[in-house]
């Protein structure tokens, strides 16, 4: 057991300070372009975050005996910090742009050191669940959640990396959307990259035989955050749903408008109105990048913020209503 | 020269065209998305269903107004103290299902049935319009071969081909609006026809479920209490509460017993009794060993011991100088008694049931037999609710769904050369890197 909690120790430490190292390295790799060991060695770094991270969790896992190891806000607050590190590899690897980075590890480091030194002892801890939360439903409504908030998030700081490569232009256009518009060839394409050095097609140079129109680096941001919120909102409605059921099944209500319950519709009708936005002709550009950084926000707020205004269901450790 | 008029009916088929249109118009629908999350913050920030003293205390009409304008008067007048059922809240619900059902027939459906028509490509130049465009020398039929192999259907006619994935993308949306429809519907359903309510019972009674302005749409059968009881682990944190619940009918024949928990509850003709709450309701006790019992009920109080939900009571023992106990308990386990002197506690004394103590220096015996709980009882019928979990059920299938991408890709052979260009819905970049990766396989 006490090798356990070394181990817990050691790794939530780890976890933070390579974290701490890799948002460094990422900012310095987009301030001094040449330096491309810098974002090499940051990639690295979110890997051994999601490793540490992931056997943190496990470790836990095993001392508590639960059946799922997220039961209170230390160990909800590593678990999305891996679910971001996570979906930031998802981002990187599908964009290849190291600059999704410059956002995503600060945020990730920012939960490593909000749960290994911010909260008192007394909150890491793990501890028996309260009758309420007892339940099979805890682990899948939870673990969805979560999920959710991390690929959300991840989405969200790679719109925040494209408007900020895009700061410069006036308008642009986006290409994915469900009813299809783009994909055609554009008689002069927009290029909104020379300031980023590192060459304006950021999928496959064309080769003799291909007359490849490729996306730019900021429609290939665009285009990977469009995906990880529409991989995020799925996620989110199944979450919410999740819940309803287990409330309608464990007390007798789907929905209480409870603050958490109710900051969660709010995140997923602001995505949802990113989705749509997508769609209109009036709303394209960086608007719909600039909801999904409202979305953001509403994210935090349903994720901590609530919590800290005040009781309900969802404040972790709560007795019973 | 007869001038014409328009016809009534004219004016009203136009009226109904403009209004349906803007009513399943995408800024519309963005527009409701985020006013409806704007007023759910609302709720979220002013505290919800306080009693009017709240609200006066903390929203002044005069000097530090809340955000200069935002009174007591005016949040009660705007129903901001019960957003989610005030009458504009509901409407905008309301208008967000018309919306979703006008959006679903006017837009959508027609659009499904554009994305599943298509037709083969016979000039190269119309190929070439595709930003993802190639001129390989390899035959039609390789090119189909990779197609089915990365899941594409594939259809082929002499030397056109056309090929297509992720379809169901398109459908997903559709069947989220519906879903999102069916939710609302449901909630409505359940809003009119069903009814929640609440009872604290001590163990014994029975309580029934008759409402006076309410007839017929409730049982008559009786509910009683035979046990509560709350499991406790060795550390003294709470496992589980229990009720022993029997069902009765009018003549006090027992229908069927069961014992529920949290997240266990008992279903029974259409109703769900949920164990929900508890309380301590009343505390058994005696002071001289050879006294009759007695049973005093207990009320809540504001302050709480080690964090949780206490309840007590005061027994004044001397009136003239002021001497009294306090009996206060948070759970079922004990009796905190309190002496005070003068309005001043002296001395606390922890109390288990069968062990009389003495109290203080004037040497009260005091002795608890039991402190007796009441369980909390939440009763619910919901005939909205199979139309909610099916709306549940499609909306998670229809939002996976629309992660799909619906790609098209068009082929032509003309002598040696095949023309090859395609386009994606979504996921660009994803395709992009598919499309390079599949002609560099046939390159080889």
């Amino acid at each position: 057991m006490d090798n356990l909690v070394n181990l817990q120790r050691a790794l939530d430490d780890v976890t933070f300070y390579v974290l701490l190292a890799t948002t460094l390295l990422y900012w310095l790799q987009a301030a001094f372009k040449d330096w491309r060991w810098a974002g090499e060695t940051a990639s690295t770094g979110m890997i051994i975050a999601t490793l540490t991270s992931a056997s943190l969790l496990s470790a836990r896992w095993i001392e508590s005996g639960h059946p799922f190891p997220v039961t209170n806000l230390y160990e909800s607050l590593f678990f999305l910090c891996w679910c971001l590190t996570f979906s930031h590899l998802w981002a990187e690897y599908g964009s290849r742009q190291k600059v999704i980075g410059v956002f995503t590890a600060p945020f990730a480091t920012g939960l490593a050191a909000f749960a290994s030194f911010y909260l008192p002892v007394t909150l890491q801890s793990a501890t028996p669940l309260v009758p309420a939360l007892d339940s099979n439903w805890l682990m899948l409504h939870v673990s969805v959640m979560v999920f959710s908030y991390g690929f959300l998030m991840a989405g969200s700081t790679t719109a925040m990396a494209y408007l900020w490569i895009t700061r410069k232009d006036k308008s642009v256009t986006l290409k994915g959307n469900s009813v299809g518009t783009g994909g055609m060839r554009t008689a002069e394409k927009q290029t909104t990259t020379q300031d980023l050095g590192t060459g304006n097609v950021a999928v496959l140079a064309p080769t003799a035989t291909m007359t490849f129109q490729a996306s730019t680096l900021a429609e290939t941001l665009d285009n990977i955050s469009y995906r990880l919120i529409g991989l995020g909102f799925p996620l989110i409605t199944i979450g919410i749903i999740s819940g309803a059921v287990w409330a309608n099944e464990a007390w007798g209500s789907y929905w209480s408008w409870d603050n958490k319950e109710t900051w969660s519709l709010i995140t997923w009708l602001i995505f949802a109105a990113y989705l749509h936005s997508r769609l209109t002709v009036g709303w394209q550009g960086k608007r719909p990048a600039i909801l999904a950084v409202v979305g953001f926000v509403s994210v935090w707020i349903t994720y901590l913020g609530v919590n800290f205004l005040g009781q309900g269901l969802h404040s972790y450790g709560f007795f019973l209503k | 020269m007869t001038s014409q008029r328009i016809s009534w009916r004219e004016v009203a088929a136009e009226a109904r065209h403009e209004l349906l249109s803007t009513l399943g118009s995408l800024p519309l629908a963005i527009t409701l998305l985020l006013v409806i999350a704007l007023a759910s913050v609302a709720g979220t920030v002013i505290p919800q269903q306080k009693g009017i003293e709240f609200y006066m205390q903390n929203y002044p009409a005069t000097g530090d107004v809340v955000l200069g304008v935002l009174t007591w008067e005016r949040l009660l007048a705007w129903g901001l103290q019960d957003v989610y059922r005030t009458w504009w809240y509901l409407s905008l619900l309301i208008v967000f299902g018309l919306s979703l059902a006008t959006c679903s027939f006017l837009r959508q459906i027609p659009m499904l049935k554009t994305a599943r028509r298509w037709k083969y490509y016979t000039e190269p130049r119309q190929i070439s319009r595709f930003a993802l465009y190639a001129e390989l020398s390899t035959g039609l039929d390789p090119v189909a071969q990779v197609l089915r192999k990365k899941g594409f259907q594939v259809f082929q006619e002499g030397e056109k081909l056309y090929a297509s994935r992720g379809i169901l993308g398109r459908v997903g949306p559709i069947i989220v609006h519906i879903a999102i429809i069916l939710i609302l519907l449901g909630g409505i359903a359940g809003a009119l026809g069903g009814f929640q309510t609440q009872r604290m019972v001590i163990p014994g009674a029975s309580f029934d479920l008759i409402d006076p302005g309410e007839e017929g749409r409730r049982p008559t059968w009786k509910v009683r209490v035979d046990d509560f009881r709350i499991d406790t682990r060795d550390n003294g944190t709470i496992r589980q509460f229990n009720s022993d619940l029997v069902i009765i009918d009018a003549e006090g024949k027992e229908l069927t017993k069961s014992t529920i928990a949290v997240n266990k509850p008992l279903v029974y003709d259409g109703i769900t009794l949920y164990q929900a709450s508890w309380a301590v309701s009343e505390i058994l006790f005696r002071f001289g060993a050879e006294d009759e019992w007695i049973r005093i009920p207990v009320a809540p109080l504001e302050e709480k011991i080690n964090g949780q939900d206490t309840w007590g009571r005061f027994i004044p023992l001397d009136e003239k100088n002021k001497v009294g106990i306090f009996l206060a308990a948070n759970n079922l386990q004990g009796v905190m008694a309190i002496l005070y002197v003068g309005e001043e506690p002296t001395a606390t004394y922890r109390l288990r049931p069968g062990i009389p103590a003495q109290i203080g220096e004037t040497s009260i015996r005091l002795e608890v037999k039991e402190v007796i709980g009441s369980t909390g009882i939440q009763i619910k019928k919901d005939p909205g609710i199979p139309l909610v979990y099916v709306g549940f059920g499609l909306l998670m299938i229809g939002v996976c769904l629309s992660y799909l991408s619906h790609s098209q890709i068009w082929a032509l052979r003309q002598g040696d050369h095949v023309y090859v260009g395609g386009k994606t819905n979504r996921a660009q970049v994803m395709f992009e890197r598919e499309f390079s990766v599949l002609l560099a396989r046939l390159e080889a």
